[in-house]
């Protein structure tokens, strides 16, 4: 039994986006590393604000015994995501814990209790993934405090209530995790099939889509073996192997290069394609909160870079002080340059007491750093070839160096996805995604000035 | 670990001291870098780029080594060391950051060495040198910011300056003198130069001979069939025009690592010669389907008068062309268009380094209109699976 016509009519794109650069991919250094669990920290951290959106409301106060699982705080609007405990332990305070770099930090720290291990006891009864009903596995998304784990962190619950008049044909797993060293959501989709497999077709149902899509990257061979063999006599899901080429997991390149349909500029989510894409590891997070009724509290993180003396996938629970996973991990006292995340996207850490979050994928570190000296554009024109949303970043570079704010919105500055493909290729060094942040703010505003009438 | 926002990358670009620096730095210990990402960039700088494109010309420089003698690697050096001095002097005396080592002083002399016929004069390419890098470069403000290609300003503005020198008449490669006949075959249609050197014949290249009335004939009649010598290299020309092979191979390299857009020198090239070949052209006083005793070799436009070394190397000059792969293809075919009718209508059997010249001037033009479209501007094709059940 092969995959639906219905299936097929859908996944009729050109197999990849236009653009897109090759960076160095470092990912030997982790992706044959099985997972393994992480050291336990004393004292844990947890920002209620690890979602875009609304930070989440503390419900508890110093001094409570919380059990692992418990709802520590609750939704702060419409756009949000619950938290909850991720250790057995004592609230030792609730405030803003501030980071070099990092913008102020909500949280609820937490000391924690080693000898306890147990779950909290008003987490919802495990479903059978079969009897759920779409509203059962959205609201139990919606309880387990579940968001974009491929580093977005966008609240799922919001991203599975298209807004009225649309829905979702298609589910996409971005199995893709094109940024160079990270293999976090590869060793998920060797480790976890059927949770992957399962939380799909969960989703699915969720959404009342057509059928689901597990996109990888054809550098994960294994990967695609695997589960293409796991779904072979599924009618309506299907494995594709994307050509490697970053960032073929953003997104609207992906959902192009697997239907040919381009999510609209300036739309707010991918509803208009009747798409819905979603991470590796949130996927198996919604298999999990359905099967298992536990929340997210916990994440694998890929730990890599010459920085680290033993890099590998650890699985560590949330609010982990990154400083113990490093040293867990063999760090260098020599290391320059702490990035949560990837090389293309990832923030670089002020301070190794920050914590682990739900959207931190991985931890690399760097015993040198990039220099972009900033020479004169030279007009080469390989930041248009490499931009995936077809635009000019070499204007917005020179323009906003100038203090040329005028013309960025026209230039369609606001649908930069921030890959950083332009920065890596520019052979004159500049500092161009730098430059589209900050004019990005500077366009808004002026926008808003016209708007108003100033 | 203490943690610092200093060494982040402050403003270099204004710093009257930036220095372009290493791909990867140490920096002082203690301290964790929280710049902005991207974390890594690729290996390919600017400088690199520059002299790969300088060593994608060293086959072409031995050719013309081997066919005009040691007097051509001797004006290839004089117009780099000039360049890169000149650039040198101009920086320092102006207090902007020395460039001069960065490979595109050396790229804009080599290419304007090979612009020239190895009778140029010392001095003329001194000259020439100075003013490509002075005026046509830095007077714009260094590099990324000139109009115009410099070699190719260098070059147009020797021809008005030493036209004689320049435009007289190429000697024939002495390499030939033991080889097939071609040196015969052309001197017989050449014109004699009373300022020749002695065991030089002073000939035309191979396009001014159509455009002289009487010769036409006789060439065809005196290079029966397709001289391989020709291709080779072994012709009259100016020093780089000259060998096929040596320029495609350094092409060759070039598009391979990625470093030019192999659709300019296609477009350039076919452009020039599809309409060579398609309309018919009339030298004064020449019968309009004269051309067509030429064209059964309709490669003849295509391998003579620095067309190849224009198209691969001049066109495709990232400062002087437009950013866009769409503007890209315009300028070629502009360029190629140009060429083809300076050659035909025109009083000059080049044409090349005109062409481009007109095309630089249009490409801040270019640049302003030709935009690639911004994904997600077209409507969304939703309603597959509407028609496909």
């Amino acid at each position: 039994m092969g995959l639906s016509a219905i299936m097929k009519n859908i996944l009729k794109g050109p197999g990849t986006f236009q653009g897109g650069i090759h960076p160095f991919e470092g990912k030997e250094l982790t992706e044959n590393k099985a997972s393994e669990p992480g050291p336990v920290a004393d004292t844990v951290t947890v920002p209620t604000a690890q979602h875009i959106g609304a930070p989440a409301k503390p419900i508890v106060k110093r001094g409570d015994v919380v059990k692992k699982g418990q709802l520590i705080a609750e939704v702060g609007g419409f756009v949000s995501a619950p938290i909850h405990s991720p250790v057995c332990g004592k609230v030792k305070k609730i405030g803003i814990v501030r980071f070099p770099a990092f913008r102020p930090m909500p949280s609820i720290v937490i000391t924690v209790d080693k000898e306890c291990d147990q779950w909290w006891d008003g987490l919802p009864k495990p479903l059978d993934p079969g009897d759920a009903t779409p509203e059962e596995i959205k609201a139990r998304v919606a309880g387990a405090g579940i968001v974009g784990l491929g580093g977005a962190t966008f609240p799922t619950s919001v991203k599975l209530n298209p807004p009225k008049g649309k829905s979702f044909e298609l589910v996409v797993i971005n199995g893709a995790e094109c940024e160079p060293y990270l293999t976090s959501d590869y060793r998920m989709m060797l480790e976890k099939p059927d949770g992957l497999i399962g939380g799909l077709k969960l989703l699915i149902k969720a959404v009342g889509a057509e059928g689901g899509v597990i996109a990888i990257e054809d550098n994960k061979p294994e990967a695609i073996a695997k589960l293409t063999e796991m779904t072979a006599s599924e009618d309506s899901i299907t494995v594709r192997a994307m050509p490697v080429k970053y960032p073929q997991g953003g997104e609207k390149q992906l959902i192009y290069a697997l239907t040919g349909r381009e999510v609209p500029s300036g739309a707010a989510g991918t509803a208009d394609t009747g798409v819905l894409v979603q991470n590796v590891n949130t996927a198996i997070a919604v298999f999990n909160a359905v099967t298992t009724g536990r929340p997210l509290i916990e994440r694998t993180v890929t730990v890599t870079g010459d920085g680290v003396t033993k890099p590998g996938n650890y699985t560590v629970a949330i609010g982990t002080p990154i400083r113990l996973l490093l040293d867990h991990a063999g760090l260098d006292e020599s290391v320059k340059t702490v990035i949560l995340g990837g090389p293309m996207m990832g923030i670089a850490a002020g301070s190794l007491d920050m914590p682990v979050q739900k959207g931190t994928g991985g931890i690399l570190c760097k015993r040198d750093r990039a220099v972009f000296d900033e020479q004169p554009c030279i007009r080469c024109g390989r930041c248009v070839d490499a931009c995936p949303v077809g635009l000019l970043p070499r204007e917005f570079s020179v323009m906003v160096e100038n203090l040329y704010f005028d013309e960025l919105m026209d230039y369609h500055i606001m649908d930069c996805i921030e890959c950083g493909s332009c920065t890596w290729t520019c052979p004159s060094g500049r500092k161009i995604v730098q430059s589209i942040r900050f004019g990005k703010g500077e366009a808004r505003l002026l926008a808003e000035k016209k708007k108003a009438g100033v | 670990m203490t943690t610092s926002n200093t060494h982040t990358e402050s403003v270099a670009s204004k710093s009257a001291n930036a220095r372009p620096g290493p791909i990867t730095v140490q920096p002082p210990a203690g301290m964790l870098t929280v710049s902005s990402s991207p974390h890594d960039r690729t290996r390919w700088t600017q400088t690199k780029i520059m002299w790969a494109v300088f060593a994608a010309l060293i086959p072409n420089a031995i050719a013309a080594t081997f066919f005009f003698g040691w007097r051509a690697p001797a004006l290839m050096a004089m117009a780099v060391l000039t360049c890169i001095i000149a650039e040198f002097i101009w920086q320092k005396t102006m207090k902007r950051p020395v460039t001069a080592l960065d490979g595109s002083a050396a790229v804009t002399g080599i290419l304007l060495a090979m612009t020239l016929g190895v009778q140029t004069s010392f001095y003329a390419i001194i000259i020439g040198s100075v003013i490509a890098i002075i005026v046509a470069k830095q007077f714009f403000g260094g590099l990324g910011l000139n109009v115009w290609n410099p070699a190719l300003v260098g070059r147009a503005f020797l021809q008005v300056a030493f036209p004689q020198m320049i435009n007289g008449g190429f000697p024939i490669p002495k390499t030939l003198a033991t080889d097939s006949g071609l040196v015969s075959k052309l001197a017989a249609t050449a014109h004699a130069s009373a300022t020749a050197g002695v065991d030089m014949v002073s000939g035309a290249t191979p396009l001014m001979i159509p455009k002289d009335p009487g010769l036409l004939m006789s060439v065809k009649q005196t290079l029966t069939g397709f001289d391989w010598n020709l291709l080779l290299g072994a012709h009259p020309s100016s020093l780089g025009e000259s060998s096929v092979p040596a320029l495609l191979l350094g092409g060759i390299i070039l598009v391979v690592l990625k470093l030019i857009d192999w659709k300019v020198p296609v477009l350039f090239i076919g452009t020039t010669v599809l309409i060579m070949a398609v309309f018919p052209y009339a030298s004064a006083g020449q019968l309009p389907n004269a051309q067509r005793a030429l064209m059964p070799d309709v490669l003849y436009p295509a391998l003579t008068g620095g067309l190849f070394l224009g198209a691969i190397f001049m066109a495709t000059d990232m400062v002087t062309s437009p950013i866009t792969t769409k503007g890209r293809m315009i300028f070629a075919v502009g360029a190629g268009t140009i060429t083809a009718l300076i050659r035909m209508y025109g009083g000059y059997p080049e044409g090349v380094c005109y062409a481009i010249l007109i095309m630089n001037t249009t490409v801040p033009m270019i640049d302003r209109y030709v935009r690639p479209r911004v994904f997600g501007t077209r409507a969304v094709a939703r309603g597959a699976s509407a028609s496909a059940s």
